[in-house]
């Protein structure tokens, strides 16, 4: 398994420990952590969580079950980047209720989604470089 | 004369029994995982017809909505990622009781967190998210000398 799907799954699995740790407080004190926390929690969770999961494992079996090699293995070392830069300042600016974080988070993890969906459509058509 | 044809059962068992040799079938409780899953889906489902809507408005909303995300999308990356990952890395998973504790803890934290939602009981709540959170580090401590480790140390 290529080291960059398996950073995908591991930094998966940091994101759903770190986003139950934060409902936790929440739940426990919820003037621990200041700012949009389940907001933040559900991004956490759902962007981080799962999304970056889907991303180790689908680069890795969608092009063997497609039939034909990665239609980028740049593209998808971007779409780690961008992922990883986007959803913290996201996460960001939901605590320090900062919009245009939110807006510059909310971009770069939108650049990463594209980049994976343009990757996987050209990889399972068998389109060539 | 043309050697008999097998009919379909004989070849869906011999597929059946090549999938196994080649350890493609589920371990137990891989299976288990995916059964809760769908178990899960159903419920948090319900939410349709009890309330309109997958998420509703009311204080049951935070209940529905992870019998969906903890009981179901979580159980299924249980299910699937440790089915896979071993055989994507080539690397072990850890096994004899960590996947039954991990179990244990998810479903003990998912009905937990959902009771406790539904009664009203915030100490229940708290302990269900505990224990889902306790879960989810088990998961993570089996799956990550999958991803890293040599066959040596991920036993
Ligand atoms: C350790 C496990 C988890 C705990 C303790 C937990 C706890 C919580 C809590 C306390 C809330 C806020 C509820 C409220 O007051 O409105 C919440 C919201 C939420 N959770 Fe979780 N959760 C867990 C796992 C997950 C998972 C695995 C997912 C997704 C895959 C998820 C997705 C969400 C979403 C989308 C929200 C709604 C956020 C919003 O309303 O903006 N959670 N969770």
């Amino acid at each position: 398994m290529h080291k960059r799907n398996r950073l995908f799954v591991s930094i998966a699995l940091v994101y759903g420990l770190l986003g139950g740790l934060i409902a936790i407080s929440r739940l426990i004190d919820p003037g621990l952590i200041p700012g949009n926390v389940p907001r933040a929690h559900g991004h956490i969770m759902l962007l981080g969580f799962i999304l970056m999961m889907v991303y180790g494992i689908a680069l890795h079996v969608l092009p063997r079950f497609g039939g034909f090699p990665l239609y980028s293995e740049r593209m998808a070392d971007w779409q780690l980047y961008l992922a990883n830069a986007g959803l913290p300042v996201m996460v960001a600016g939901w605590l320090a209720w900062r919009d245009p974080l939110v807006i510059v988070g909310g971009v770069l993890s939108y650049g990463a989604i594209v980049l994976f969906g343009l990757n996987m459509i050209l990889t399972v058509v068998g389109r060539k470089k | 004369m043309a050697a008999p044809q097998p009919t379909a059962a004989e070849e869906r068992l011999g597929a059946e029994a090549a999938m196994a040799r080649m350890g493609m079938t589920f371990s137990r409780d891989n299976r288990w995982f995916i059964v809760a899953a769908q178990v899960y889906l159903m419920l948090a489902g319900l939410g349709l017809p009890i309330n309109g809507s997958l998420l509703s408005d009311s204080a049951s909303r935070p209940a529905f909505l992870h019998l969906f995300t903890l009981g179901f999308l979580l159980m299924m990356i249980y299910g699937l990622g440790g089915h896979m990952l071993p055989r994507f890395t080539g690397n072990p998973i850890r096994e004899g009781a960590w996947p039954w504790l991990q179990m244990g803890l998810v479903h003990a934290g998912a009905a937990s967190f959902v009771a406790g939602y539904f009664a009203g009981w915030h100490g229940l709540t708290v302990m269900g998210a505990i224990l889902a959170w306790l879960s989810l580090a088990t998961f993570a401590a089996r799956v990550w000398p999958v991803l890293w480790g040599t066959p040596a140390d991920a036993g």
